[in-house]
């Protein structure tokens, strides 16, 4: 096996309402699905953001399409123009979350 | 089967207008829809109409539909719009007078207004209704600051009745960003409202035209380097049938990309749990949603289905909170991090010595952490990075009395600073956002025509 970040097995946009934000992640390729489900918790998400989310995070799956998603409350310090942070809108946060490293098979070409 | 073709040509107030002359130009289409409204939307918007009673709308729609008048009438579409905001009866009248004197005098303009929630704020407070915090399930009485918007989100059937009239241009008020595109469906199609898989399939085809160009090859993560031609994009056109099946395309000589990829960004764009994406009409379930790729830009979507709608409207409520205040400056190699962060530390302790109180404040290096915090990779020894502190401050003197603070460190402070824009910040007044849910019996849409039938 080998660990790569998640950018490489999938992509993903993210958006918010209120003080909540959520990362659709969509899985490259449909053998890759079965990767992130295993590795890619709601509970590794939540480490992940650390102090960037208060809240909980819970995972949707979408299996027909091969994607997640992933919901953060609390997570964009006040959202909208409430808050002092630079991405107030969690626009970013998917590309965020593509940071979180994944075991994969050595002969993924990834 | 009966088929109509509806083009996204606006996500946003401040999106590219030059999309909607495109979306009509470039090929046959029977509805274009245009989404002006974002939570923060409507508290700018109240604003403006607190300087201006007869604002209080996206005004520069109005020029906008006056330009493509004559280009709307020769394709035969019709133009779907919550650029009324606030104001949306101001907003059509606004319309039908710029349409005359575009020579135009005869165009017939809808009108969906009434969610505006403040008029009756007093009767349901008297009648007992809380608008709670939806997420936290605090009371209304609880808001700490004056509220200023309150709207409900509407459905599409108000839309479907001023179309069924003969509006050919409607604008609205708040209502479901994706009820823009049911509306004409509903309108075309006759579907009722207990017809919740057809309402829920509507949805989501409205749902991934709302943001125009994101689901066209716009803001892509899955591989912005293969988008072709960004700079004419072709913003996303739904083909939906009356059995709602749905292919999503753009017209074929212009930029952007339509895949499911790009697709399965903008359907998981701003929703929640899937198995139960709330609009005021229906409650959609695309857990067991597919697509498949039919080449040529265009993609089908299937699987889509309804469950009976909640008894609520979404309300979208804001209220005023302090002044936030941000300043900043360059710092430049060598240790340009440590010179940032002490720069930050002689502004804390500067505003301590003067006596300058705040609520909340945030530092922020950029080229360093500034977005990502502790999830960024934090390069060692950059070339520049620019120190952003943020505070929150309870008047607008005081933010700027620390705006003005921060000017002093180019001859009183760390080294090798600079500025990054000409002047200062100026403070800005919090708004702070208070989703809710108010009973449908409470309130509901009205609707008027305006123009033509007049």
């Amino acid at each position: 096996m080998k660990e790569v970040a998640l950018a490489r097995i999938a992509h993903g946009r993210s958006g918010d309402k209120g003080d909540t934000c959520n990362c659709g992640i969509i899985a490259r390729r449909p053998e890759y699905y079965p990767v992130i489900a295993a590795q890619v918790t709601a509970e590794r998400v939540k480490a992940h953001f650390g102090d960037f989310c208060q809240g909980a995070v819970r995972r949707y799956d979408l299996p027909k399409i091969h994607a997640f998603n992933f919901v953060l409350e609390h997570a964009l310090g006040g959202g909208g123009t409430a808050s002092l942070r630079i991405d107030t809108q969690g626009k970013t946060y998917a590309a965020a979350l593509m940071r979180v490293k994944v075991q994969v098979p050595d002969d993924w070409d990834v | 089967m009966k088929t109509i073709r509806i083009g996204g040509a606006l996500g946003y107030w401040g999106d590219r207008t030059d999309a909607l002359a495109d979306l009509l130009g470039g090929g046959p289409l029977d509805y274009v829809i245009m989404d002006y409204l974002a939570e923060i939307t409507m508290s700018i918007l109240q604003k403006q109409r607190q300087k201006d009673p007869r604002l209080g709308y996206a005004h520069d729609f109005v020029p906008l539909v006056k330009s493509v008048l004559p280009l709307l009438r020769r394709s035969g579409a019709r133009l779907i719009a919550d650029a009324g905001g606030l104001n949306p009866l101001g907003c059509a009248v606004a319309v039908v007078a710029a349409s005359g004197d575009a020579g135009q005098p005869d165009w017939r303009v809808g009108v969906v207004y009434g969610d505006d929630v403040m008029p009756h704020l007093d009767r349901l407070a008297r009648e007992g209704i809380d608008l709670r915090h939806f997420e936290t399930g605090a009371s209304q009485r609880e808001i700490p600051g004056p509220i200023v918007s309150a709207n409900a989100y509407f459905g599409a059937f108000p839309i479907a009745e001023v179309l069924g009239r003969g509006a050919e241009v409607v604008v609205t008020g708040r209502v479901n960003d994706a009820a823009l595109a049911l509306g004409p469906m509903i309108h075309e199609f006759g579907w009722r409202a207990d017809q919740c898989d057809l309402l829920a399939k509507g949805t989501m085809a409205g749902h991934l035209l709302e943001c125009g160009g994101q689901a066209s090859g716009g803001n892509f993560n899955g591989g912005w380097r293969e988008v072709p031609r960004l700079v004419d994009l072709g913003f996303p056109i739904g083909e939906v049938a009356e059995d709602g099946s749905l292919v999503v395309t753009k017209h074929p000589d212009q930029g952007g990309l339509v895949t499911p990829a790009v697709l399965k960004e903008q359907l998981l764009y701003e929703i929640g749990d899937p198995s139960a994406y709330i609009v005021a009409d229906v409650t959609c379930d695309i857990t067991e949603l597919e697509m498949e790729d039919l080449g040529n830009d265009r993609v089908r979507v299937r699987g889509v289905r309804g469950h009976p709608p909640t008894s609520s409207y979404k309300v979208s409520m804001s209220y005023e909170g302090g002044y936030q205040i941000s300043v900043g400056l360059v710092y430049t190699w060598p240790d340009c991090v440590a010179k940032a962060r002490a720069a930050a530390e002689l502004l804390l302790g500067r505003l301590k010595k003067l006596g300058l109180a705040y609520r909340d404040h945030r530092v922020s290096i950029f080229g360093y952490d500034a977005v990502h915090g502790d999830m960024s990779r934090r390069v060692e020894d950059p070339d520049e990075v620019y120190l952003r502190v943020s505070f929150l401050v309870d008047d607008a003197a005081t933010a700027d009395r620390i705006s003005r603070e921060m000017v002093t460190h180019i001859l009183c402070g760390v080294p090798t600073a600079c500025g990054l824009e000409p002047g200062r910040g100026s403070p800005h007044r919090q708004i702070v956002y208070w989703p809710s849910l108010v009973p449908k019996s409470a309130l509901g849409p009205a609707v008027a025509l305006k123009g033509g039938a007049e």
